[in-house]
């Protein structure tokens, strides 16, 4: 192998931005065209025989349909945009857009900035998000996670429940400092109050508890809380 | 003509002209953008990366296909042939159809 032809043809893979099989049909093919026309011309030098890599790959490119300064790093194929064709109510099924800042729009949605029903991203919202930060009707995931359902991140705010190392939750907020109306953590702001370091609220427990005790006052509070929230209460209970 | 215009159109009918090229012999890449550009005086002249995206198309849709012959010459690497196939030859024959179909009407129109 001619280094200088593979160096030559590196450099325009590599703008061209393209892997597996294409990757070396496009290589094999530009190393053969270079020995044929060196084998005719004579001419030794890679740029003399084909012309400038950046010219090349830029009409690979255009005539592969690939978006300019689209590149492959590894595992994420970053400025690579993919639409499925299946859709639902005119939405398509998968939408993932890699491009920066890009938006990602489908019932399963990753990007930058993701908005479906499922959706995965810098920034994600959705019926279930999961990201950076996320915003989801049912449930949110990620460093800042907003939800109605459940919330879990660093800060997680729900109208259901939150963990987080901050929550904030209307029913059940679990985290460094939980404020709920059933609210267990380290600091502690709720009707019943479950802490280790400080509390306040109607009925305050500190670590370790009486889980009897407690559910007395959960019941207190709502008379008509079910055995399995009860239980799932329990377990972040047995956490402390 | 505009650039642009002149681009997009050879590069609309670039690839029924390859898959004839081919379908009269087998033929390597090299030896296509050749004949292209002798037989059509300088018109269709084409570079690697506007040829190979059309030979993969071709291929992707099962038109031709490819295989290697190590050629008479002292060589290190074998060529690539391609040859047209029998989907490709259907093809070929709808694509011509519709090609002068495409140049009939579009000539009525321009010049009526």
């Amino acid at each position: 192998m001619n280094e200088e032809f593979q160096d030559y043809i590196n450099r325009i893979v590599e703008k061209i931005g393209v892997n597996g099989k294409k990757e070396k049909q496009i290589r094999e093919d530009l190393y053969e065209s270079l020995m044929e026309k060196q084998e005719i011309t004579g001419e030794s030098s890679p740029n003399s025989l084909l012309g400038k890599p950046e010219e090349i790959a830029k009409e690979f490119r255009e005539n592969l349909n690939i978006k300019p300064h689209t590149r492959n790093y590894g595992i994420y194929i970053y400025g690579f945009e993919y639409t499925s064709k299946v859709k639902i109510f005119g939405i398509p099924l998968v939408h993932v857009n890699g491009n920066p800042l890009g938006v990602a729009k489908g019932i399963f949605s990753f990007g930058s900035i993701a908005i479906g029903v499922f959706s995965f991203g810098g920034v994600a919202i959705g019926a279930i998000s999961l990201g950076g930060f996320a915003l989801g009707i049912i449930a949110a995931l990620g460093g800042g996670a907003i939800s109605g359902g459940i919330s879990i991140g660093g800060l997680a705010i729900s109208y259901g429940i939150s963990i987080g190392g901050l929550a904030i939750a209307n029913f059940l907020a679990y985290g460094g400092y939980a404020r709920a109306n059933i609210a267990i953590g380290g600091v502690t702001n709720g009707i019943v109050s479950i802490f280790n370091q400080h509390g306040t609220g109607k009925y305050i427990f500190k670590t370790p508890v009486d889980v009897d005790k407690v559910t007395i006052a959960i019941r207190k509070v709502y008379p008509n809380i079910g055995n399995s929230l009860l239980n799932f209460i329990n377990d972040f209970l047995n956490l402390q | 003509m505009l650039p642009e215009l002149d681009n997009q159109l050879k590069k609309g009918i670039l690839s029924i002209i390859v898959l004839k090229l081919i379908a009269e012999r087998d033929m390597y890449g090299y030896e296509i953008i050749q004949l292209l550009d002798e037989i059509s005086e300088g018109f269709y002249k084409s570079k690697e990366g506007t040829l190979y995206p059309v030979l993969y198309r071709l291929e992707d849709n099962g038109w031709i296909e490819y295989y290697r012959i190590m050629p008479k010459e002292e060589r290190k690497i074998p060529r690539k042939y391609y040859k047209i196939t029998t989907k490709g030859i259907d093809a070929l024959k709808e694509q011509i159809v519709l090609w002068k179909y495409f140049n009939r009407i579009t000539n009525k129109i321009l010049d009526s």
